[in-house]
């Protein structure tokens, strides 16, 4: 099985300098309830502008590119210890290229590994399954939000909660109050009932990997779910903490079994810079949420720099493994256009708003383009910006 | 509009200031987090001192590249949580005349105190924000005890135009978050007592 390090630099790219369709699609929406020209819509005007701005320049969309964390199910066909030698490398590669912060600490002394590589970091989650091909889903999730967390041991007088679904009601209710606008608002929730005090905390990041809009398959968790993500807007936290329409972008729950003696509530708070992304691979086919990619043969040449990575001739494949060392993926992305469901999404919304859009894509400026030429977006994404004159005035 | 902002400031200047105010800020600042603020309360720090008077202090860690021709560049640079530097910003504003705290989050009495009683304003950025504020930086001048503190703790020192922000606590004791987090806690409490509305019974 070849290297996967120049699919996984690509993921991590990818991942970083961008957000998912469904959650652009959220904030745009959380954007348009706002009045225009208000602190809450100059917020979200500004939040999906640095969004398509982080896209153009392969840029980290937050410069806390957080915690690296990889869930893997892979095939009889690729083995884990494999997997892990390319995703380690490709971090560190993935670092060099200023896609990601150097961000793992020495806890005891201090020293940054400058890196990202060190003791369970990154967190890499390994699942064997019987197909053969690999999925590898990436989540970043940055130290603020991850800071306002929080775990419950049922019963908690303070807030009221019993060991019911309605304490774990109070429990999430409390948790993104608590939060404010600390956790970079709007945030999406992801809770993990039950389990011990690990397991609970990692049910509930498990569930930030679910899509925005899909129905928890347990009808009680669907409907609580459902609810509170209406009912927590009234809490009017909006986005930053200034106050507005729209204080969380969803509510995810997943249970698991505990012992008698425990009920714990735990909750991931993610910030509405929710980056996550996948990259499956099966034989010599890849994509990455979705989209085909075509990463280039390995090439000997030495990528020296931001600008040498721009062009890589990949004329011949490496003959021997070591070539790898120093891959430009950057080119490698089929440059597919927009995917037709986008396109239709775009359409859509544009049909309801009032002003086409071509005028203000023009009026941006280019400042971020400079940097960028060579790198080109795995995904191209639609326009989220605003149909209308008014530039944002925070 | 936004309101502009010159840097260095005076007093009089930040007293002016209110929250709620939407300003954008040009001119020289300098960027500390955990570690700068961990070492600034310990000695009194020459270089920083120079760096920080009338002019604003940013919690930020960047990313940072080094272009060809060896100057620094800022990739990434959205702010970070401002309250973890509660136990250090009084004495911060205090001992280096620091006018403006740029963050996310805001932060707490003590330093609230610090603001009214010395002159000083808290900044609220947008978390995340991180391509667009990058753009903000015209110039980065250098980065004061880097080897000792890696890229993200360093205090940098640059230079900004029109960078936007909020001002959420003023010179005044006026707090933007005390008044959130009052008003949210009364609407969560009622939530609580709504009770589980449209759940339906576990089988």
């Amino acid at each position: 099985m070849a290297s996967l390090r120049p699919h996984i630099v690509e993921l991590i790219r990818h991942t970083s300098s961008g957000l998912p369709e469904d959650v652009l699609d959220a904030l745009a929406g959380a954007r348009d309830q706002e009045p225009e020209g208000s602190r809450a819509w100059s917020t979200f005007e500004l939040m999906i502008s640095n969004v398509e701005a982080a896209r153009r320049a392969s840029a980290p969309i937050c410069q806390d590119t957080g915690t690296l964390i990889f869930y893997v199910d892979y095939g009889p066909d690729h083995s884990a210890h494999e997997l892990e030698k390319d995703i380690v490398a490709a971090v560190r590669e993935a670092t060099k290229r200023a896609y990601l912060r150097p961000n793992a600490v020495d806890s005891i002394t201090g020293a940054n590994s400058g890196d990202n590589v060190g003791k369970g970091s990154p967190y890499i989650h390994f699942h064997a399954r019987k197909e053969r091909g690999v999925r590898v889903r990436l989540m970043m999730k940055g130290g603020g939000c991850e800071n306002v967390g929080a775990q419950y041991s049922l019963p908690d007088e303070s807030i009221g909660a019993g060991r019911d679904l309605d304490g774990v009601r109070r429990c999430i209710i409390d948790a993104v109050q608590k939060a404010q606008g600390y956790g970079c608002a709007p945030g999406t929730v992801g809770v993990g009932v039950g389990g011990d005090r690990v397991t609970s905390y990692i049910e509930s990041k498990e569930q930030l990997f679910r899509p925005l809009h899909d129905v928890n398959p347990d009808p009680v968790l669907a409907d609580l779910e459902q609810e509170l993500t209406g009912s927590l807007q009234g809490l009017n936290i909006g986005p930053m903490g200034f106050g507005g329409k729209t204080t969380v972008l969803g509510v995810k729950i997943g249970a698991r079994h505990r012992v008698p003696a425990s009920f714990f509530v735990s909750i991931s708070y993610m910030c509405w810079a929710y980056r996550k992304a996948e990259l499956t691979v099966k034989g010599a086919k890849a994509a990455l949420d979705g989209h085909p990619m075509a990463i280039a043969a390995p090439a000997a040449k030495k990528v020296v720099g931001k600008t040498a990575a721009k062009k890589t001739v990949a004329k011949k494949p490496a003959a021997k493994k070591p070539a790898a060392k120093k891959t430009a993926a950057k080119k490698a992305v089929a440059k597919k256009p927009v995917a037709k469901k986008t396109v239709a999404k775009a359409v859509a919304k544009r049909a309801v708003a009032k002003k086409p859009a071509a005028k203000k894509a023009t009026a941006r400026k280019p400042a971020a383009q400079k940097k960028t030429s060579a790198r080109k977006p795995a995904v191209e994404i639609a326009s989220r910006r605003a149909r209308r004159n008014k530039l944002p005035v925070l | 509009m936004p309101k502009k902002i010159e840097l260095p400031i005076a007093e009089s200047a930040i007293r002016d200031l209110r929250i709620g105010d939407e300003v954008e800020i040009s001119g020289p600042m300098v960027l500390g987090r955990d570690a700068a603020h961990k070492h600034l309360v310990k000695v009194h720090d020459e270089a920083f001192d120079h760096l920080a008077r009338d002019r604003f202090l940013y919690h930020c860690g960047p990313v940072v590249r080094r272009d060809a021709a060896g100057e620094w560049q800022f990739v990434a640079a959205g702010p970070t949580t401002s309250i973890r530097e509660e136990p250090y910003e009084a004495q911060v504003i205090e001992q280096y005349g620091v006018r403006g705290i740029i963050g996310k989050g805001g932060m707490g009495a003590r330093t609230l105190e610090a603001m009214r009683k010395h002159g000083c304003v808290y900044l609220h950025a947008i978390g995340g924000l991180a391509v667009v504020l990058a753009e903000k930086v015209v110039k980065v001048h250098g980065a004061h005890m880097l080897d000792q503190l890696g890229v993200p703790e360093a205090m940098w020192s640059i230079e900004v135009k029109d960078f936007p922000a909020v001002i959420t606590m003023d010179s005044h004791g006026g707090s933007l978050h005390e008044t959130m987090f009052a008003e949210s806690k009364d609407a969560a409490r009622r939530l609580m007592e709504q009770g589980v509305r449209a759940a339906r019974k576990p089988a």
